[in-house]
């Protein structure tokens, strides 16, 4: 039976009239899934969906055994700041709560909670830093708590800062992508804003972002030492993230991002878990209004911001049409929601056939050739130039207009060639200057795989 | 009037741009658009190896802009790159008045322009009801469920009545990512893997179908049929599209305003959409399906289930009963008994209906 988010809000309002379904003993405050629900007892409803998904021995309390004292996990929630994660940080919470009382003080895991600060990317009038403080206050972190949570805050910035140089990026009309002009010292001045400016649309600049983003909780995860990475994706968020990665071209992504996948980053594994996905965005508001947790949403606040750069269509991103258009089908058509999310937990990841490609962008290793699918799909020669006065135009074009344009450079200089995926390659081909974007050194590993053609030393 | 190298097309830069190309924003010359456009569709022909020197081959011909174009298409391609191909134009009346006698009137007058013979096969004759008779039976809403399934075996039948084994439809790139957001968003997993796919045949089937316009974009055969002046029928069917599929038609329209690229994205993405292996279940002595005789409720057994016929009409069916002859039997069995005199106004035809109105005159 697929539930939806209209099936949770239809009846809210007259709900104060009706006995809990599940207690029998308190008045409801909510309706969800065609129940009605007291406080505590969806509280509990929804906490028991995170735990579902949590059932692992490595989150459980472990006592020692034969005098070895047992280890830990170190689990990573990444906190964007916005209703689901704020949600999944409180069951959270009162999960390793819960273990710290009937285990004397032992919890199942230690809880490291990420969050990258977007506000300095734009001018907003909201602090991360201090809803944070605000957040730790309300829990009583830092006042003899006693539950062992630490919270780390995240410059974007040190995604550029994590690299060894600054590339250029230019694509031909071949879509064969060249890198040139690395400069060492580039790193400390270029600026994720910087980075972002440089996309033709909004929606590349959604597209870039989101990329950045993951890829800096990923590499954070390294350092803090965790294992696990836990997103607060509702099931609305997920449904969204499957038709806007598929628009996108970015289906190679659906498999690894809907289900709890494995993503191995230098060579080490981090487990990557939706706890929340099996509940829907109105479940998840439910909860936070129960809590008065939206005081510490700043995703609303930039929602709000956002919103107003989109009021017109065509100037809305990929991720907000996809979302207006769940919120439009709702009423008329409410299972989709469920089906979209598990059609996409069906999609496997694609195993590379292009060895030891990466997307010099994304970083994803590439399944398969875009630039030679692209090239086989669009046609760039022009029909022959026969008459006189055609062939006397193409001079005064000549002379007059070549090599205006970094593009037309690039037949001068093209520096070397890099693999790009081709969602980055058909986001980024409309610039028509050079993609500035932070790149890591070749490894000595890597020169001698592109470049040794026997085995004598 | 003097040349300026500003708006020079993007391509040749010796002619003026007349248009900007849809799939890539390039500003082009008419010229270099009807090269680019062509010589696409020929490489798609080429490296999805559609054809064989000798096929007769018929082209699904609605009158519409899409088949229109296909139709003078590979005439081009068939004379320019000597596919030794023999072209036959086939035609599906689904008796809808006011829609498809105007729309077929364009088909014949294709049929002289570009040399080809003309079948034209129709549901009255094939089913014995019209889609007038059948809306008018069966409602509005589920007029496309009927139409699709029956225009499908009429195609087939049409085909074998010619002798041909393969039948070209105008599919474009835009019904193509439709399609693989439809099957997203249906959750249909039997065909998302194959939501892209070039050629389609039906298990058992003599029957292929292709679709040379997989990655060619609407708007692009829109400007192609415009700037060549083919003769095309341009009115949308009268009977309401089916209302889903028009919820993902308009997020796709929205989405390709905002990045034109989308049509091809999406494509992409269904070419990669790869299912989990199933998994296999524990302590289940794997069958042998192949030595299986499926037994029937009424006690009858299924021979074969690739290539089955339906015990009705003899046509192709993985069931007992075809899909065609279950919505007919369902017709049939609310048909009325005794007509309604001066006739139903449904029956005449909701399209004929609309056109007597737009002649009107207040």
């Amino acid at each position: 039976m697929a539930f939806t988010d209209s099936d949770a809000t239809s009846q809210r309002i007259s709900t104060s009239q009706n006995i809990c379904q599940r207690c029998k003993n308190m008045g409801s405050i909510c309706f969800s899934r065609k129940e009605y629900f007291c406080k505590d007892c969806f509280l509990r409803f929804i906490r028991g969906k995170q735990r579902k998904l949590m059932m692992e021995d490595k989150f459980k309390v472990q006592y020692p055994q034969k005098g070895v004292e047992s280890v830990s996990q170190n689990v990573m929630l990444a906190l964007s700041m916005g209703s689901s994660s704020l949600v999944l940080f409180d069951i959270l919470f009162n999960l390793l709560l819960e273990q710290t009382k009937t285990h004397r003080g032992r919890q199942g895991f230690h809880l490291k909670v990420v969050i990258v600060d977007e506000s300095t990317l734009s001018d907003s009038d909201y602090s991360v830093r201090d809803k944070v403080e605000e957040l730790k206050e309300a829990y009583g972190i830092d006042h003899n708590c006693p539950v062992d949570v630490s919270f780390k805050i995240v410059d974007p910035n040190q995604f550029i800062l994590d690299s060894d140089q600054v590339g250029s990026i230019l694509i031909d009309n071949d879509f064969q992508s060249y890198i040139t002009g690395n400069n060492s010292e580039d790193t400390k001045k270029l600026t994720i804003t910087e980075i972002l400016d440089q996309t033709p649309n909004r929606s590349s600049r959604e597209d870039i972002l989101e990329m950045v983003i993951y890829q800096l909780l990923i590499r954070t995860c390294l350092v803090i030492n965790c294992q696990t990475i836990l997103f607060g994706h509702s099931m609305t968020k997920l449904a969204d993230q499957v038709i806007s990665l598929t628009v996108r071209g970015r289906a190679s992504l659906i498999g690894k991002r809907l289900t709890d996948a494995v993503e191995i980053h230098n060579g080490s594994e981090i487990h990557i878990i939706h706890p929340l996905r099996d509940v829907l965005k109105s479940e998840v508001v439910h909860y936070s209004e129960m809590l008065q947790l939206e005081r510490f949403n700043v995703m609303n606040q930039k929602k709000a911001a956002d919103l107003l750069k989109s009021k017109v269509n065509k100037s809305m991103t990929v991720n907000e049409l996809t979302r207006s258009y769940f919120d439009s089908i709702e009423g008329d058509y409410s299972e989709v929601v469920s089906t979209v999310v598990k059609i996409g937990t069906k999609l496997d990841q694609l195993r590379s056939t292009e060895h030891n490609k990466r997307c010099i962008v994304c970083d994803i290793q590439l399944s398969s050739d875009p630039k030679h699918w692209l090239e086989n799909i669009t046609v760039n020669e022009p029909a022959p130039v026969v008459t006189e006065a055609d062939i006397n135009n193409l001079r005064i074009y000549s002379e007059t207009c070549l090599l205006e344009d970094d593009a037309s450079k690039l037949v001068m200089n093209p520096g070397s060639e890099v693999d790009m995926c081709y969602a980055c390659l058909t986001s980024l081909q409309d610039i028509r200057s050079a993609f500035r974007w932070p790149v890591a050194r070749a490894s000595k590993e890597q020169i001698l795989d592109e470049f040794t053609i026997g085995d004598d030393i | 009037m003097a040349f300026n190298p500003k708006t020079a097309c993007h391509l040749c830069h010796s002619r003026k741009a007349v248009m900007k190309r849809p799939k890539t924003l390039q500003k082009l010359c008419k010229e270099c658009f009807y090269n680019v456009f062509e010589t696409e569709i020929h490489n798609t022909i080429i490296s999805a190896n559609l054809f064989h020197k000798g096929e007769r081959v018929a082209i699904g011909a609605s009158g519409g802009k899409d088949s229109t174009v296909l139709a003078h298409i590979l005439k081009t391609l068939n004379e320019r790159y000597d596919y030794g191909l023999e072209l036959v134009l086939l035609s599906i009346d689904e008796g809808i008045v006011g829609y498809r006698d105007d729309s077929l009137a364009t088909v014949k007058r294709n049929k002289e322009q570009y040399q080809m013979p003309l079948e034209i096969v129709s549901y009255k004759e094939l089913y014995s009801w019209s889609m007038d008779e059948i809306v008018a039976c069966a409602g509005i809403r589920s007029s496309c469920t009927y139409c699709g399934v029956l225009r499908r075996q009429a195609l087939d039948r049409g085909a074998a009545r010619l002798g041909i084994a393969h039948v070209v439809t105008g599919h474009n790139a835009d019904d193509m990512a439709e399609t693989v957001l439809m099957n997203l968003l249906r959750g249909d997993v039997n065909r998302l893997e194959s939501s892209t796919n070039i050629i389609t045949q039906s298990s058992g089937s003599p029957i292929k179908r292709s679709k040379p316009f997989k990655y060619t974009y609407e708007k692009e055969i829109v400007l192609y049929a415009h700037y060549k002046k083919l003769d095309y029928f341009s009115t949308e069917c009268t009977y309401a599209p089916e209302a889903f599929r028009g919820t993902a038609r308009t997020l796709l329209k929205s989405l390709e305003a905002i990045k034109p690229s989308c049509i091809i994205d999406i494509i992409q993405s269904g070419e990669n959409f790869k299912l989990k292996p199933k998994k296999q279940r524990k302590n289940v002595v794997k069958r042998n399906t192949a030595q299986e005789i499926e037994v029937r409720g009424d006690g009858s057994v299924s021979l074969n289930k690739d290539g089955n016929k339906c015990e009705s009409c003899g046509y192709l069916s993985t069931n007992k009963i075809c899909k065609a002859c279950i919505l007919l039997k369902g017709l049939e069995s609310s048909r009325a008994k005794v007509p309604i005199e001066g006739g139903n106004i449904a029956i005449d035809g909701a399209a004929q209906v609309t056109k007597k109105l737009e002649t009107l005159s207040f």
